[in-house]
């Protein structure tokens, strides 16, 4: 005997009837299982009579009860969906990175920045950039941006590896840092080919010149105030200068620039020490060759605490002249050294020193408010560039809305001069263009002199933008 | 042209960072003196004694003397606990497992500082820290004064201790020939704990001394930690009066480097004269020779 549907010999006693046709077991099987997902489908049912398996049509008993019972369970579950889908509009994230040293000497700087980040993230997940948030508004939905960090631990290696990592493995379209000159210059080698737009934190000239086309630097280079600095001696007759300045290029190239404008001027410098000023405790000995010479004036082209350890270290050993100090000039220098003791010394300084000197002007608050915020948080204040990131992490979420997208980073940035331009945005640091550089432009420095135990202002500070370009 | 006004005033300031060395580098020698072990965590134990002082002073308002002792009891006790709970332990083990060892401590202590203390500096304010002592045309701190005359009266102190009690003298019998000592019945591994206390207590001291004149970081320990241990090559590894002249010299040259040459390169000039002196005298200025098994 042979199947009617496969053609094989059938063993006697082993066939199957189906619908007047005989079948092998297999053929057979397959049968019963295409009957099981029809059942299940409710197309056919079957029925045993005797030994003869009846099979038909499902029928149209209770029809109605099961459309009403269905219409009921696909309102539940079209409702379920509705909310599954608006719950994970609202949850639906977008990674961006924070890249600096959260270990090793410059962690203080590092995890100022890495906070001031988080902080930026939580005011726009919580308000928007425009206070109408929750998170932004790309592509008619509401995004929170979450921060993945990374700690380079000030190595530019290590940099270049954090960058990669975030890149790779969390797929961000923007990096906030690395914190510092060299780390900037290390990611600005590699950061195009990563396809990421980064927000270096250098104040050096050579960085804004290796910028690129995805890349932000929110410090004017501080070299350009050099030249209004060596003036400002000049016009007050402090015409002998001594300076110190930290190795890192930007610093020591700042110190540079106001030599040179300082001997144009018709000045002398007695006086100029390059250190390691994160290695440095101990500054008598400079202070007293610096003593020795007679200066009218000691330029300290360092950081904020070494800034105050040369100062006091110069009081130490008996110098009576004046100090020329930089915009690392802090509140807490300040404390340190004492501002009795520093009559007649001049300050470049940014925002946030002069901000912090005269509350009064800082007319929004905004600097007043991350200091207090940060404060409450964190339970210290922070370093400087922590107050620069802050604003550029708005910047940038306030682009990505612009350019409504959150994965294109050219897209990202070529937004985000209109996000400064539009003037909405908390910026502590007032700036209103971002340079084909990747320079962030703007914000004024000041020039202050200290008189009677205050900062007073003698002038703004701007650098031509065409000089800049 | 140099005067000796300027001159005097380098060798002043020499002089107080000198100290700060002696401190550090007198502890290293004698743990490495009785132990063989160079104990690479005595800069992070000099910042921890810092910090100690820092916040018994500015956080409960103890008095900046009581608080020298206070910290200097405390890092003894923290001494202690590190000896018993790592360098006995491993007191059978080759010597550069020892060595590992101390440099895992350094890096676990640097660790925990930057959890506990904050990465932001502190500054340590204390009664004199803006007083300036003025004699004729040179000036110097009040807390480099004192800075000095501690490591005096410490140093003093600790020569008296070694050279005229029952207690010293187990420790120099000890440093000079452990299984001697032994044999005469000195009980080696108190001796070993005690040596271990007295280092890092001097770190404590060290640390409380210098730190109103200085900015607190959890890692400024690694510097004086570098001269430091260079003091104690330069000096002859295991001897405190060897020590004591090596930490002295390096802060000489340092500060006179700093000032007739650059500072950028006083620690080149610092390794250098080391380095030189080591070719021609390889046991150190004081060295003599490390008996070992």
């Amino acid at each position: 005997m042979k199947c009617d549907r496969c053609g094989s010999e059938i063993d006697p006693g082993e066939e199957k009837e189906y619908l007047g046709q005989t079948l092998c077991e297999d053929c057979y099987k397959e049968l019963e299982r295409e009957f099981a997902v029809l059942r299940h489908m409710e197309k056919v049912r079957g029925e045993k009579r005797g030994n003869r398996i009846l099979l038909r049509l499902w029928g149209n008993k209770g029809g109605n009860m099961k459309r009403i019972l269905a219409f009921f369970i696909l309102t539940i579950l079209t409702t379920m969906t509705c909310s599954h889908i608006l719950l994970a509009q609202e949850l639906k994230t977008v990674k961006v990175g924070a890249l600096s040293p959260h270990s090793g000497l410059n962690a203080y700087f590092g995890l100022s920045v890495f906070r001031s980040v988080e902080l930026a993230v939580k005011n726009i997940n919580e308000k928007g950039t425009l206070g109408k948030g929750p998170g932004i508004l790309v592509n008619g939905r509401r995004w929170r941006l979450e921060v993945v960090s990374y700690d380079d631990g000030g190595d530019p290696a290590k940099s270049v590896a954090g960058m990669r990592r975030l890149v790779e493995m969390h797929n961000v379209p923007v990096i906030f840092g690395p914190f510092g000159t060299p780390a900037t210059w290390a990611c600005q080698e590699i950061n195009m080919q990563s396809g990421v737009l980064f927000c270096g934190m250098s104040a050096s000239d050579l960085s804004r010149k290796k910028g690129n086309s995805l890349y932000f630097q929110e410090r004017l280079p501080a070299i350009y105030w050099g030249d209004p600095m060596a003036q400002a001696c000049i016009e007050r007759g402090y015409k002998k200068a001594c300076i110190v300045a930290d190795v890192n290029e930007a610093y020591s190239s700042w110190a540079k620039r106001f030599v040179d404008k300082l001997e144009s001027l018709g000045g002398k410098v007695l006086g100029f020490e390059t250190i390691d000023s994160k290695a440095m405790t101990d500054y008598h000995s400079i202070m007293t060759k610096f003593k020795a010479k007679s200066p009218d004036i000691i330029f300290l082209s360092l950081y904020e605490d070494p800034q105050a350890l040369a100062a006091s270290h110069a009081l130490d050993i008996g110098y009576k002249g004046k100090f020329f100090l930089n915009s690392d000039w802090g509140k807490k220098a300040e404390k340190i050294v004492g501002l009795d003791r520093l009559e007649g010394s001049l300050v470049e300084a940014t925002q946030w020193m002069f901000y912090q000197a005269h509350p009064e002007q800082d007319k929004e608050g905004f600097l007043t408010g991350y200091l207090k915020q940060y404060q409450d948080t964190y339970g210290y204040i922070p370093a400087q560039p922590g107050a620069h990131i802050y604003g550029v992490v708005y910047m940038v979420a306030r682009a990505m809305e612009i350019a409504d997208t959150i994965t294109d980073p050219y897209a990202i940035r070529e937004a985000a001069p209109k996000a400064l331009q539009e003037g909405n945005l908390p910026l502590i640091f007032p700036n209103t263009d971002v340079l084909e550089n990747g320079l962030i432009y703007g914000a004024p420095d000041f020039l202050l002199e200290i008189r009677d135990g205050d900062y007073k202002l003698i002038r703004e500070l701007q650098v031509p933008r065409e000089v800049l370009e | 042209m140099v005067t000796a006004v300027e001159f005097c005033q380098y060798i002043l300031n020499g002089i107080s960072q000198g100290c700060i060395y002696i401190l550090l580098a007198s502890g290293l020698t004698l743990v490495f003196g009785i132990l063989n072990v160079p104990n690479f965590a005595q800069g992070h134990l000099y910042m921890i004694g810092a910090y100690f002082g820092f916040y018994m002073v500015m956080s409960f308002g103890m008095n900046y003397w009581m608080a020298l002792i206070l910290a200097t009891m405390a890092l003894a006790f923290l001494g202690l606990l590190l000896y018993k709970f790592i360098f006995y332990p491993m007191r059978d083990v080759p010597e550069v497992n020892l060595f590992v060892a101390a440099m895992a401590l350094l890096m676990i202590i640097e660790g925990a500082a930057l959890f506990f203390f904050g990465t932001e500096t502190k500054w340590f304010v204390v009664p004199y820290s803006r007083h300036v002592v003025t004699f004729g045309p040179f000036a110097l701190p009040l807390q480099r004064i004192i800075v000095i005359l501690g490591t005096l009266v410490v140093m003093i102190a600790l020569q008296i201790f070694i050279k005229k009690t029952m207690i010293g003298a187990t420790l120099e019998a000890t440093a000079q020939q452990r299984e001697g000592a032994m044999l005469c019945g000195i009980k080696v591994t108190s001796v070993s704990a005690l040596a271990f206390m007295i280092g890092t207590g001097l770190a404590g001291i060290a640390g409380v001394l210098i730190g109103p004149a200085v900015l607190l970081e959890p890692t400024m320990g690694m510097g004086p930690l570098l001269v430091a241990f260079s003091a104690v090559v330069f000096g002859g590894m295991g001897s405190i009066a060897g020590a004591v002249l090596g930490a002295f010299i390096l802060g000489l040259v340092e500060s006179l480097a700093s000032g007739y040459i650059s500072a950028t390169y006083s620690l080149t000039f610092v390794f250098g004269i080391m380095i030189l002196t080591l070719l021609f005298r390889p046991k150190g200025l004081l060295g003599r020779e490390v008996w070992r098994p």
